[in-house]
């Protein structure tokens, strides 16, 4: 108020236009280094994020070539005219359809037990106190680091035996490949404790003081205020599965059985120089992908706001 | 059930310290609560990985009797030279590619960090190779690298560079792979963005009026407080080198140069089914691995994370 007075000869709006004029100049004289940093800075950017689409760009461009467009020289990078029959001869030359509809309900299946077990893990780590806690949450972070991977060739003797004592065959079945996720999956319940924890202690106790017991607790309490977390896990879970291709590849032998990315590696190998088809059949398998990326974005993006693992 | 109302004051004060006692000796219903991972993680973790010790001391077809050979796998393993030069491509491609994929993503990020119009145009770009893995990612590159239609020999051509064999060439296999890593790097660099936003302000603040230039200040501010991340990511990108599989299998490479360690521990036990040897094969894998995961204990604090908040 004080120094207002010194100005008192001006009106507001001057004094605005003044200000307004101050800080056009100021624009106008520090940034020119600053300005061709950021020029710089965002040539760079725009270089990198060229080089990320463009094979997404070549993948579309070639499903969507003839068979003789593909090899001329210079290439054509918008194809004339577009070939939109070749995703459909996808679907002709192998059972297409067939192999999306095993996919997805492998993906669900095993989406669904990773997601609810976890949860109900984690909830057993973040909530109780118990003896042994503290080793056992350590071996499970330490699980984490060893890749399922090189059990590969045991497991797969496990079920074979395991088909023969039961005489029947769990090779060539879905068995192998969703059985294991029954007891949720290591990274996404430490992902799920972390979360648990920064639930206040006054929503149990108060759910406590109503009667409830800690499994309903979970399921009323716990479970609808990490809906975020949950779907991170799901999304994580169900694009795993989806583009999980060493088991699938181990135990599945007939083409009406196939995953997505078994049927692709088998088509690749069937159309070896077919690039269009071989093309058109990638982009319809990678498409449900970026839809989910696209409609589920902040759950895939590590960001600032939301780290519920730091 | 005891009526509490009717009870004297001494009556009440010893049921209640019996009820205590009685809560006391029932075991935590937590373990109720985390026992499935741990009954499905012995099932089909360990259980497995103790049968696959036990195997890798014998002869295992599929079909047929196991023998016991002793020693004999690790032995041959040791004069195998496929086997050696699998783990040679594993290793080198762990050593060239991991390193080169963080420093770029890490640069890139550093780039990002500083206050970026459009920002979240770019993450979102970004990021999108990374929601696609599996196959596709394999067949998408073996044409993009293909030497004569392929998408990088036709953009080296337009300035007058005729492109190398690519997969096709063996000295040329290494350098495909770390293209392809290159592309995938966005989700990585993503997570540096986010611990590099994390540095306090007042940290940058007094490097600079302590007089630190930019570089100083990335060297000296920013690379010792997100350095836990930078080793998890450095130790995860050589097991995932070792984890690699999908491309190899679909990509290959001239020269068994595309041969990595998983790819050889499949066509062992599934193509020529020598289950037994391909066991041993897991257990060198198993304990290189496992080496590495001590260093991450070692130098990072991952998992102390997971002790903040404790009750």
């Amino acid at each position: 108020m004080m120094e207002y007075k010194n100005y008192g000869s001006l009106t507001m709006d001057q004094e605005r236009e003044i200000i307004e004029k101050i800080k056009k100049e100021k624009y106008k004289r520090i940034p020119l280094h600053k300005k061709v940093r950021s020029t710089i800075k965002h040539v760079i950017l725009i270089l990198v994020a060229i080089s990320m689409l463009l094979p997404f760009f070549w993948m579309v461009s070639t499903a969507l070539k003839t068979n003789n467009n593909v090899f001329s020289i210079p290439p054509q990078w918008i194809p004339r005219p577009a070939q939109w029959s070749n995703f459909l001869r996808v679907f002709d030359s192998i059972p297409f359809l067939r192999i999306i509809f095993n996919t997805v309900g492998y993906a669900a299946a095993v989406t669904f037990f990773e997601v609810v077990m976890s949860v109900i893990v984690a909830y057993g780590f973040a909530r109780f106190r118990f003896k042994w806690k503290k080793p056992l949450f350590l071996f499970l972070l330490i699980t984490i680091m060893i890749p399922g991977e090189i059990t590969i060739v045991p497991t797969y003797i496990f079920w074979a035996k395991l088909g023969e004592f039961f005489d029947t065959s769990f090779i060539n079945t879905y068995i192998p490949l969703i059985l294991p996720a029954i007891g949720g999956q290591a990274v996404h319940i430490f992902f799920m404790t972390q979360y648990f924890r920064t639930i206040p202690k006054d929503f149990t106790e108060a759910a406590y003081m109503n009667g409830a017991n800690s499994w309903t607790i979970l399921w009323k309490v716990f479970f609808p205020m990490s809906i975020p977390a949950v779907l991170t896990i799901t999304i994580s879970s169900f694009m795993g599965t989806w583009n999980a291709f060493l088991g699938p590849l181990i135990y599945l032998n007939d083409v009406e059985k196939f995953t997505i990315q078994v049927g692709l590696a088998m088509f690749q190998g069937m159309f070896n120089v077919n690039w269009p088809l071989l093309m058109a059949a990638t982009t319809i398998s990678v498409i449900p992908m970026i839809i989910l990326f696209f409609s589920f974005q902040k759950y895939f993006i590590p960001s600032n706001k939301s780290s519920g693992v730091k | 059930m005891e009526d509490l109302s009717k009870m004297s004051e001494q009556e009440k004060i010893a049921f209640l310290v019996k009820q205590q006692k009685k809560k006391k000796r029932r075991p935590s219903p937590g373990y109720l609560f985390i026992a499935p991972w741990f009954i499905s993680y012995f099932i089909f973790g360990l259980f497995p990985m103790v049968l696959s010790f036990i195997m890798s001391f014998t002869d295992w077809p599929v079909i047929g009797k196991p023998t016991f050979v002793g020693l004999e796998n690790y032995r041959d393993l040791l004069v195998d030279r496929s086997f050696h030069n699998s783990l040679w491509v594993t290793i080198r491609y762990a050593i060239v590619a991991v390193p080169i994929g963080m420093a770029a993503s890490f640069t890139i990020a550093l780039i990002m960090a500083s206050k970026t119009k459009g920002l979240s145009v770019y993450r979102t770009i970004y990021y999108l190779p990374a929601v696609v893995s599996g196959v596709a990612v394999g067949i998408i590159w073996r044409w993009i690298l293909d030497p004569n239609n392929g998408l990088i020999n036709n953009l080296l051509a337009i300035i007058g560079i005729k492109g190398p064999g690519w997969l096709t060439d063996p000295d040329w296999v290494l350098p495909s792979y770390v293209l392809m890593s290159l592309w995938g790097a966005g989700a990585g660099m993503l997570t540096y963005l986010v611990s590099i936003n994390e540095v306090p302000l007042d940290l940058h603040e007094a490097a600079e009026i302590q007089g630190a230039g930019f570089f100083k200040r990335i060297f000296l501010v920013v690379i010792p407080y997100v350095r836990p991340i930078l080793y998890y990511n450095l130790i995860m990108g050589i097991i995932g080198a070792f984890k690699k599989f999908n491309d190899a299998y679909i990509l290959g490479g001239a020269g068994n140069q595309g041969q990595f360690i998983m790819l050889q521990i499949y066509d062992t036990a599934f193509t020529y089914f020598k289950m037994g040897y391909a066991s041993a094969m897991s257990w060198i894998f198993l304990i290189i691995v496992l080496a590495i995961t001590l260093l991450v204990f070692k130098f990072t604090d991952f998992w102390k994370y997971s002790q903040e908040n404790e009750e």
